[in-house]
């Protein structure tokens, strides 16, 4: 055991040594050799060509993707035309009366409020389109993803089976999904769809089959001994009993799905996403306000409706039947008096007279502040990314630094890491990928660094304060629900577009899985060993330094992972603001579209995200002093790291 | 009688049966057979034998009670006795068919109507009420509502929880939830029940009224009863008749008198010498020949605890009678003290 471990650091010495010596000798080279790329972009887009040439002979194109595309199309206008039909108020009456079963007028109230603001914000047929696009998603997950999940939970063999596919789709950045659907189904709603659905799904099975699996043996035994058959055990005892999971699921989904839908507005999906696209490039503040806030309340009303559908704080005390009686005739009566009224489409908007304020509150702020604002841009810019990303990539040679990171891999994780991460980052310079590669990692180093430094203290400080920690909780709750675009729009107005909004946006997106995550391993630290500290006479700052923090140490690390995860899901999103690398790479090729670009720019940033991911995980690892993970703190780790998971695909 | 299929008289007889967990049933089962301890196959086929070559039958009427403690495989048979576990090999006869060469419908009519299960856990169904979950057994049949409930109420009534039907399980406290389990098993008349620990999650009072619940119902209608326990005490109230359980095997199979006054192994000798003999023999066996002018009686049945009372106020001996009340012997002071006297050296 010591004897390895002494190799091991010998071998790590001797691996400086020869990094520094190759430093030296190469000093001078810098990129990795543009030669050696080795265009993997040309057989993709030959097999792009191929697609659009044959689109009408071959048979798999033109009998079989050709009809579910026309057939996913043709619903989707379906569920358009009837929502843009229906009058204006129905869509946030019915919403209303449907959390408002639930018991929480609260929540009901500021969700109905929040689709009428889509209307007096004129924004009815985008929001439509938008929910409409939400609507065919979120059924066909539900469609395809229950049967599964279901047979996943019944017969482990399915489970197995299915695991690695779910999550290596769990792990793709999004580009993974719309490039192949603008490939085959062209632009415009039908890829958008084809990509959310297949970007839905697995956390529908996963949490479906969860909840079959929940399904306590003593019950399944006594459907048995009762003499069930196997559909009436799935019917009156598995089914009924996992419908709390179930509906988590559609919740899980649906927020996702939102997140891609928005996306989709890149590649022609109309809808509520192409509108901010638009109105941030045309950088109108007040318009994009309007566009945020509106996708901010169509997400707050699918996240807020599901869940009311289980977390029933106390029945309303009017029974059923009546209840929706009321409902259906509040609806009806409303149209007829809306009808009389000449009513039926919205009467009054905001027009400009919001835009224009907010309009002229961001140039009085860029006026006011212009020099402040242009200080922090330039400090981040010239003092902190660039002159990070000329390190990286100017001042060490390229051989170096993936020795570099090799070397870490390999005192983290172990050889076989080491090899990975080698033919990984060898991997993205033969893309042609080396320099974007850097200059997203320099974007993401500063947001992480200024993310960890932000999100641990206030951590810290909140899991010792149990109140303040469920005072924030909703909070945190509904900024991790939100679409990562949304983050942007305020940096968007205020600075021009470049590195630092992109950064700041995912500095913001990044902190509250931070904070939690800081705040829970504060929590987590036994509070035992916290009253033996208090009886030897520790003072506070003391106890802090010399037991808090120390023990909740792995935690802070695994913060540190899931601050990076957020990054990572932002890069695509930053891209879109005018950040460089990747993120800009990726959002060039799906707006052009240039599939090989696609493609290459995907596969580093999966690499990428890889390699940072494990490698943070490890680090967190080193920390464990000991003190086991409660089941708290394993569940809510791995709800966040779907969760980010699932971002670093939707909302990256 | 060899042939397997041929009619018992045995309620449920069971014989032979194997049940072992992991890839190589077989080899193990030969392994075991041929003399090789649990961890020995364990260790070399990795499979882990459940139930060893286990056989017994239970008479119509009777209360067989398993004896276990945790891990000795008592569990597992009990669901092997049902299919809810697939036993290895063996057979279980049931009314004299053996239910291992059913067909998954021919079990669930056998499931529906012949035996039924409380669970140690309960088991109950979260979802439905009180009424729906005694009724699931007939809801699973597709029997109207109204007779299903109509049936659900009567059993309710039966376990003395009339007024509870329409609440939800979680609303009820542990031992009420098991008259619940108690009431669903019992609504479908099964001829046999099986009860897993029914009663070990429950507090030591709840547990003592729901044992004297079920011996109440066991007088008043007799059913074929498998009842497993890792609490003695518990075994010896209830049991006709016990099996002691260890590492997937009987050790012994007796009545609780047969148990105290020869225990077979060493592992049932340390269980009963925690038992109070006067609670577990009867008089029968320490009675003495009849005598004559006795003033009070007792049935031979009757447990030696329930004379000594009646013999601290009498220095008269107090004669025995059988069921149809003829004279079979008679005991006095000295002979109840020595007998107390020795189940107290026994335990030392």
């Amino acid at each position: 055991m010591t004897f390895v471990k002494q190799r091991k650091w010998q071998v790590v010495g001797a691996a400086v040594v020869a990094l520094v010596v190759t430093q030296i000798v190469l000093r001078g080279t810098t990129f990795f050799p543009e030669s050696w790329n080795r265009h993997l972009a040309n057989p993709v887009n030959d097999f792009g060509s191929w697609v659009r040439r044959n689109r009408d002979t071959n048979p798999f194109l033109h009998d079989v993707l050709r009809p579910i595309g026309n057939f996913v199309r043709d619903r989707y206008i379906d569920i358009r035309d009837v929502l843009l039909d229906l009058p204006w108020f129905w869509l946030p009456l019915l919403v209303f009366v449907v959390i408002l079963r639930s018991g929480r007028w609260a929540s009901a109230g500021l969700v109905a409020a929040g689709l009428l603001f889509v209307e007096f914000a004129d924004l009815h047929k985008e929001g439509m389109e938008t929910v409409a696009l939400m609507l065919l998603c979120i059924l066909a997950c539900i469609i395809i993803g229950t049967p599964l999940g279901v047979l996943a939970g019944l017969h482990p063999r399915v489970e197995r089976a299915l695991r690695p596919v779910l999550d290596a789709m769990q792990s793709l950045p999004i580009t993974f999904y719309l490039v192949p659907s603008i490939l085959f189904f062209g632009i415009g709603q039908v890829p958008a769809a084809i990509a959310t659905i297949i970007f839905g799904l697995p956390p529908m099975v996963r949490i479906v089959a969860l909840g079959i699996r929940q399904v306590p043996p003593a019950s399944v035994e006594a459907g048995l001994i009762f003499g069930s058959n196997r559909w009436q055990l799935l019917w009156k005892v598995q089914a009924p009993q996992s419908i709390k999971s179930f509906v988590l699921a559609v919740n899980q989904m649906i927020m996702m799905c939102l997140g891609m839908v928005v996306i989709g507005g890149l590649v022609g999906s109309g809808g509520l996403g192409a509108e901010l696209f638009d109105t941030m490039k045309l950088r109108s503040p007040g318009r994009s306000f309007l566009v945020g806030l509106s996708i901010f309340s169509i997400a707050m009303a699918f996240d807020r409706t599901t869940r009311s559908l289980v977390d029933r704080r106390r029945v309303f005390p009017v029974p059923t039947k009546i209840y929706w009686g009321a409902a259906v005739g509040a609806l009806v009566g409303s149209y007829v008096v809306a009808d009389s009224a000449g009513g039926l489409t919205v009467p009054w908007t905001f027009d400009h007279n919001l835009v224009e304020p907010i309009d002229e509150f961001i140039i009085w702020i860029r006026d006011t502040f212009g020099d402040q604002l242009q200080w922090i841009n330039d400090f981040i810019v010239r003092d902190v990314v660039i002159r990070l990303r000329d390190l990286l990539s100017i001042s060490l040679a390229w051989p170096v630094l993936i020795g570099g990171v090799v070397l870490i891999a390999f005192v983290l994780r172990g050889w076989k890491f080491a090899v990975f991460t080698t033919v990984g980052l060898i991997g993205i310079g033969l893309l042609g990928m080396w320099e974007a590669s850097l200059v997203t990692l320099a974007q993401l180093v500063v947001a992480v660094l200024i993310a960890i430094v932000v999100s641990v203290p206030i951590g810290i400080f909140v899991g010792q304060r149990p109140r303040l920690e469920a005072a924030l909780e909703p909070g945190l709750d509904a900024l991790q629900t939100l679409p990562s675009l949304i983050y942007a729009i305020p940096f968007v107005m205020l600075f021009q577009v470049g590195y630092v909004p992109g950064i700041l946006a995912t500095v913001i997106y990044a902190i509250p899985p931070g904070i939690r995550l800081t705040a829970l391993a504060i929590k987590q630290v036994n509070p035992e060993t916290l009253e033996a500290a208090i009886t030897f006479g520790a003072t506070p700052r003391q106890r802090l330094w010399g037991v808090h923090v120390p023990l909740a140490m792995k935690g802070i690390m695994l913060a540190l992972n899931q601050v990076l995860m957020m990054a990572l899901s932002m890069v695509i999103i930053a891209g879109f603001i005018g950040g460089q690398g990747l993120g800009f790479k990726a959002v060039e090729a799906l707006t052009k579209p240039d599939f090989g670009v696609g493609v290459e720019s995907g596969l580093a940033l999966l690499v990428m995200a890889i390699i940072l991911d494990r490698l943070s995980d490890s680090l967190a690892n080193r920390f464990d002093v000991g003190s086991d993970d409660s089941l708290e703190f394993a569940q809510t780790r791995m709800k966040l790291r779907s969760m980010a998971k699932a971002r670093f695909g939707s909302r990256a | 009688m060899s042939d397997a299929t041929g009619p018992t008289a045995a309620a449920v007889e069971v014989r032979n049966v194997w049940k072992v967990f992991g890839a190589r049933p077989e080899t193990a089962v030969e392994m075991s057979r041929g003399g090789a301890s649990r961890s020995e196959v364990l260790a070399d086929t990795g499979c882990t034998i459940g139930v060893r070559d286990v056989s017994f039958s239970v008479a119509r009427g009777e209360t067989f009670v398993v004896m276990g403690l945790s891990g000795s495989g008592k569990s597992t048979l009990v669901r092997c006795l049902s299919r809810l576990v697939e036993p290895t090999s063996g057979e279980v006869l049931v009314d004299g068919e053996d239910l291992l060469g059913m067909s998954p419908s021919q079990l669930r009519q056998v499931r529906r109507t012949k035996m039924s299960m409380v669970f140690q856990h309960f088991g109950l169904f979260p979802h439905k009420r009180v009424i729906d979950n005694v009724a699931y057994g007939l809801e699973v049949q597709r029997r109207p509502k109204h007779e299903r409930r109509e049936r659900a109420m009567e059993v309710l009534a039966k376990v003395g929880l009339t007024d509870w039907s329409m609440h939800y399980p979680q609303q009820l406290s542990g031992g009420m939830q098991q008259r619940v389990g108690l009431a669903r098993a019992l609504a479908l008349d099964p001829g046999i029940l099986l009860f897993d620990e029914p009663f070990s999650a429950l507090d030591p009072l709840i547990r003592r009224e729901m044992q004297d619940e079920l011996i109440r119902l066991q007088r008043q209608e007799q059913r074929t009863i498998i009842f497993i326990t890792h609490d003695f005490a518990e075994a010896v109230r209830l049991g006709d008749r016990i099996a002691i359980m260890k590492d997937g095997e009987f050790d012994q199979i007796g009545t609780p008198e047969e148990l105290v006054l020869n225990p077979a192994t060493d592992y049932v000798r340390e269980f009963v010498t925690d038992v109070p003999r006067e609670r577990v023999l009867r008089v029968s066996s320490v009675m003495a020949a009849p005598v004559e002018g006795v003033t009070q009686t007792v049935k031979a049945s009757a447990r030696v605890g329930s004379v000594v009372a009646s013999l601290i106020n009498s220095e008269q001996p107090i004669g025995v009678v059988d069921e149809a009340g003829r004279m079979v012997g008679s005991v006095d002071r000295s002979r109840v003290v020595s007998f107390l006297g020795e189940a107290q050296r026994d335990v030392r």
